[in-house]
């Protein structure tokens, strides 16, 4: 009895000191029931306080759960995640995003989500990336060759021989072809067909024809001789002179030779006025901004740049400010070295910007990034138009944002914010006043305050909500503000991922609303992936009509009428940052929260970035596109000043090598 | 894009030769047939391609035969009268020298819907750049014996979709290599076009030193060892745009007869008056061989033209009107289709009117003539455009000196493979579609290796390896397509 209370006893023990240890070994099982990789391991890497390592503590779980889609020859939507991360953060940075899309749980797809240390430990690197970003020294970038614009080439005739001209040769400029506008703003893509070489042709013979058409024209640029005789020495000078303006610098020896030769062989100075003229205006120097003349200078430990001389720099700074050719004055600073000072240059930067060109080339900025040509594409119903004439609507609308931004930019000097939130109006029309509600026989171009609840800024005006028809489409509405508000390109599905008539427009039906209609449609796992972040921001704007008009009730016009409509439930939640959990009500909020945030600076300063230089942005212009993004959104800061800094980035005077 | 070596030279010769003032431009009565200077000595069956696109798809019932006889072949001479309500009697006559096409399926991945060029180079993806059909054949130096006036020619109606972004840009044609390609942009005035090709006017060569001096720049230029090689790609293109320019200057083009004059409508007309004459300067062009590739666009992407000139259109915007779902728009979509429909036939018809000379064939024969679209067939219920790149229509007429086997109706869906989709929501991944959709077909790649071929071009000019072929392959990712080899289709070409 005893041995076998002595060996049960033993037994005992030997269980009890085997199940500790055992538990010892064996860590308790998480609260997390997501399938993880790294659960039966150590404690998250950021709970133990030491810095996150990218290669260490983030890339293995990276490649596993995000590499097997995002990796190998074809990556989804065209991001892979197999590389190694930059220090520099661009606005379109991956990692940034792969970051956002798993803690909004649109990635990864199906739902699935990812464990919490994964998260956090995404989240520790990201900011410790910032803070290292935020000491990085800006760098120069590429400047790839690119012909004048058609409005640079426009802006360029106008300048150097006056709107006259412009006149002369409406119908062949009007034949140089619209520039791609894919890029983003037009011509930062390149093309160059037959079309345009046939008009710069027509136009550098009519430049001929026009000057020669009228004495007082030739005078004008041949200002030698009262009685219509020029003297070949000082007829060689205006056209050294008329040379420089074109050609953005002094003559070339060759190049004033080769002029001389054409004065020496003309039959008349009519003749040599003509040829010249065709020389010039077909040049390369003249259509082409070519950029390779300065010094090489060093750069970073090891690297070689090209800083350009004055006559390049005061070409950039002309084109970044006015959209055309530096002036006589900008020449001459670049002739005697003021440009290579750092008051002269300051001077030069405050003087291109307070002329009006600057503001002109300010105004066109804004319309080719909120792409408001869209507005001339309309076809409403008469009954849902009630009374608005379609024919002058685009004009209108145009008018109205110009307008706007003419007051807020200019006259009340507003912050990006501001200019964001404002609801300040300048009444252009009868048809704005009937869109904005205001009363008919209030005066045009009195300024008015518009209701409190129905606009703030910009992005309410009635060229952007418009949608061109009679329904409100909240889709293309959402999608073209995440575009243009945050820079987010969304990559269209895949069709054969989706079962069929999966991209049929849902057919509208009575007392459903159209934001109901939607949420029906784009409910399944597989749109939510993108739906979740287009949607809130047209259900937001779901109060306006298709018009731009402010709405409480979402009526549906079927084809007898105004059928009675739902309330519109315009409470979302924004999708914006990573952590943004809360809701707005309304397109009012929706802004606000918007013009807020940091994604939106930086969007808003790439895109006045890529506007000033004339091409897009890279890699290495991150610094300087996070420096204007912070001086666009200092509060109080106008807008129009903040934009002044552009000319003083390394990146503006300097150039990368060729490749 | 190619540069003739000693151009200079010829080109002094040719000018010397040439001087003696402008001769005004005829809508060409009398003389000559051929364009001076412009010898296809050697090349007894000159090849043209011309590419026509359209927009917003086609109805099935409206555009081909028999939608329902899955994977038939036969002489479209069987078809009694109209092949179908969309391809009218204009082109009876010409059936036998037509290939009608079904079954042909875009696999990329990404495909934007509406994105004009998809048929010109076989990408889907968004903002694609890559090399379109026009543009390689334009520089293959198999297709111009000597200097052509217009390597090629690009035109497309004004309007229909304003407002820049993808949808217009989607419609240009690009030149070059890989990515780094330059957009061609099309001449949208048809007098601009027909100015462009025969310096009707005032307009005078640059004077030749001007020329030089000018082109003696830009090839400075392009030597500058500061500038990269994107950058010397792109003045080299200038170069040989500027030489395209210099010889239609020179060019005296009332040599050229033709069997039509072109009436320019006043002011800017209506939809149908603008591509009529665009269709007359392509037809000109070809027959005064000032070039021998030809793009017509019949619309932006997304085309939303206003056809309200046309009787029983009510809708003033062709897109909307082809995502409507009611019979009504069902029929406005077919009437607009058949009005772009017979101009394309008119158009046939003007090229085989006229002999090419010395071939004995006329300039249709020795023609390909590609009709292709952004979007495919829609099958059967309304609305027309569901925005898929599935049974792509394409009609082919002429058979470019011989090459292709004309007169056919081909349907390469099989009739007893259907296509297996990706989703959960279909059984063991095979759906239930309308006809026409779930039925495999063969891929829209095949299509344009055959067309390339056709016009006798060597695969290294457009194939980066062998065996790559030609476009996007990537969507096959269930390996429902046989993409063994990246070839042509089987049996279309005469070898």
């Amino acid at each position: 009895m005893a041995i076998k209370l002595s060996l049960s006893l033993a037994a005992l023990m030997l269980t009890l000191t085997w199940a500790c240890g055992r538990s010892k070994k064996t860590p308790a099982p998480t609260n997390d029931n997501r399938t993880s990789i790294s659960a039966t391991k150590a404690t998250c890497p950021t709970d133990k306080g030491a810095k996150t390592d990218f290669q260490r503590d983030l890339r293995p779980t990276i490649l596993s759960r995000c590499a097997t889609c995002h990796g190998g020859k074809a990556p989804a939507a065209g991001v892979s995640f197999e590389g190694f991360p930059t220090s520099s953060i661009g606005v379109d940075d991956i990692w940034e995003k792969g970051f956002d899309r798993i803690v909004t749980g649109t990635m990864p797809p199906g739902g699935k989500g990812v464990e919490a240390c994964f998260k956090r430990t995404w989240k520790s690197w990201l900011e410790a990336r910032r803070t290292a970003f935020l000491t990085l020294d800006e760098s120069p970038s590429e400047a790839p060759l690119n012909r004048l614009s058609k409005l640079e080439y426009s802006n360029a005739l106008r300048d150097v021989f006056g709107t006259d001209f412009v006149v002369f040769a409406a119908q062949h400029l009007a034949s140089v072809p619209n520039d791609d506008a894919s890029g983003g703003f037009q011509n930062l893509k390149w093309s160059l067909g037959s079309a345009h070489l046939n008009a710069y042709n027509a136009i550098a013979m009519s430049a001929g024809e026009w000057m020669e058409s009228d004495p007082q024209l030739h005078a004008r640029f041949f200002p030698c001789d009262a009685n219509g005789t020029s003297t070949r020495a000082c007829f060689l000078t205006s056209l050294e002179n008329l040379g420089r303006r074109l050609f953005r610098r002094p003559l070339q020896a060759g190049e004033m030779e080769f002029l001389t030769g054409l004065f020496d062989a003309a039959a008349s100075p009519s003749e040599a006025v003509q040829d010249a003229l065709l020389y010039l205006l077909q040049a390369p120097a003249f259509l082409y901004k070519i950029e390779t003349s300065g010094s090489v200078v060093a750069y970073g430990k090891s690297g070689k740049s090209l800083r350009l001389d004055a006559y390049a720099t005061a070409a950039r700074l002309a084109f970044a400010a006015w959209k055309s050719l530096p002036d006589d004055q900008l020449l001459n600073e670049a002739k005697n070295g003021a440009l290579e000072t750092r008051a002269g240059y300051a001077r030069a930067v405050a003087r291109v910007y307070a002329d009006g060109r600057a503001r002109e080339a300010l105004i066109g900025f804004f319309h080719q990034w909120l792409q408001l040509d869209r507005t001339e594409l309309v076809s409403y119903s008469p009954d849902f138009l009630d009374g608005i004439n379609p024919g002058t609507l685009a004009a209108d609308m145009k008018a109205d944002m110009s307008a706007f931004l003419s007051l807020e930019i200019f006259k009340k000097k507003s912050s990006l914010e501001t200019l964001m939130t404002s609801r300040r109006v300048t009444l252009v029309s009868k048809t704005m006043a009937k869109i904005y509600g205001v009363p008919l026989e209030s005066e045009l171009g009195t300024e008015l305050i518009l209701p409190e609840h129905e606009r703030s800024g910009l992005m309410t005006r009635a060229a952007i909500v418009a949608t061109g028809h009679d329904e409100s489409s909240p889709i293309p509405r959402g999608a073209y503000l995440r575009k243009i508000l945050l820079c987010e390109e969304l990559i269209p599905p895949d069709k054969a991922r989706f079962p069929p008539g999966a991209f049929t427009p849902p057919a509208r039906v009575e007392g459903v609303s159209m934001r109901e209609t939607w949420e029906r449609k784009t409910a399944p796992t597989a749109c939510q992936s993108c739906h979740n972040r287009i949607n809130p921001m047209g259900f937001a704007f779901e109060k306006y009509d298709g018009l731009g008009r402010f709405r409480t009730m979402d009526k549906h016009l079927a084809s007898h009428g105004y059928e009675s409509g739902t309330d519109i439930d315009a409470k979302v939640r924004p999708n914006i940052d990573a952590e943004d959990t809360g809701f707005v009500d309304g397109p009012v909020e929706l802004i606000a929260h918007v013009a807020r945030s940091q994604r939106f600076r930086l969007c808003f300063a790439s895109n006045g970035f890529e506007y000033a230089m004339g091409r897009n942005g890279t890699p290495s212009d991150a610094v300087a596109i996070r420096k204007l993004s912070d001086a666009v959104g200092r509060s109080g800061t106008p807008l129009f000043e903040a934009l002044q800094a552009i000319p003083s980035f390394k990146t503006f005077r300097e150039r990368t090598l060729k490749k | 894009m190619t540069v003739a070596k000693n151009s200079a030279l010829r080109r002094r010769g040719f000018l010397k030769l040439a001087a003696g003032g402008l001769l005004s431009l005829p809508l060409l009565e009398s003389v000559d047939l051929r364009g001076m200077g412009l010898s296809s000595a050697g090349v007894q069956h000159p090849r043209r391609l011309i590419c026509i696109c359209s927009s917003n798809g086609q109805h099935g019932p409206h555009w081909a035969p028999r939608v329902d006889a899955l994977g038939a072949s036969f002489p479209l001479s069987d078809i009694t009268g109209d092949i179908s309500s969309i391809l009218g009697s204009g082109f009876n006559r010409l059936k036998n020298k037509m290939l009608l096409l079904r079954g042909l399926d875009f696999l990329p991945l990404d495909i934007d819907e509406h994105w004009a060029s998809k048929s010109m180079n076989g990408y889907g993806t968004t903002y694609n750049r890559k090399p379109t059909l026009d543009q390689i054949v334009a520089a293959s130096p198999g297709i111009y014996a000597g200097e052509p006036t217009m390597r090629s020619l690009f035109l497309m109606a004004p309007g229909g979709r304003t407002g820049g972004g993808r949808l217009v840009t989607s419609t240009y044609s690009y030149a070059g290599q890989g990515d780094d390609t330059a957009a061609i942009l099309p001449i949208t005035d048809p007098r601009q076009a027909f100015d462009a090709l025969f310096r009707k006017g005032k307009e005078q060569p640059n004077n030749p030193r001007i020329a030089d001096q000018i082109r003696k720049q830009y090839l400075r230029l392009k030597s500058d060892t500061r500038l990269s090689s994107l950058d010397k790609s792109r003045v080299a293109l200038h170069v040989s745009l500027f030489d395209d320019l210099e010889r239609r200057l020179a060019v005296r083009a009332s040599t050229c007869s033709t069997t039509r004059t072109i009436d320019f409508p006043p002011n800017e007309g209506n939809y149908r008056e603008q591509m009529r004459s665009q269709f007359a300067v392509a037809a000109l062009a070809i027959q005064c061989d000032l070039t021998r590739v030809v793009r017509i666009n019949l619309g932006h992407g997304a085309d939303n033209h206003d056809f309200r000139f046309l009787p029983g259109v009510l809708s003033p915007a062709f897109h909307e009107t082809t995502h409507e779902d009611s019979p009504q728009a069902l029929r406005e979509v077919e009437i607009i289709s058949r009005c772009q429909a017979d101009l394309v036939a008119d158009f046939l018809a003007t090229l085989d009117q006229v002999e090419d000379p010395g071939t004995g064939r006329t300039f249709l024969d020795n023609s390909i003539v590609y009709w292709s679209n952004e979007v495919g067939t829609r099958p059967h219920a309304a609305p027309a455009n569901i925005h898929d790149s599935l049974d792509m229509p394409v009609l082919i007429a002429g058979d470019g000196g011989g090459v292709l086997k004309t007169g056919r109706y081909i349907d390469y869906r099989r009739k007893d493979v259907f296509k297996r989709w990706q989703n959960a929501e279909c059984a063991s991944g095979v759906c239930e579609m309308d006809a026409s959709h779930s039925q495999l077909g063969r891929p829209y790649n095949e299509l344009l290796v055959t067309l390339l071929d056709g016009m006798g071009l060597n695969r290294s000019e457009w194939e980066k390896n062998p065996g790559d072929g030609f476009g996007d392959y990537r969507g096959n990712e269930l390996g429902q397509y046989d993409l063994r080899t990246r070839d042509a289709l089987p049996d279309l070409l005469n070898t």
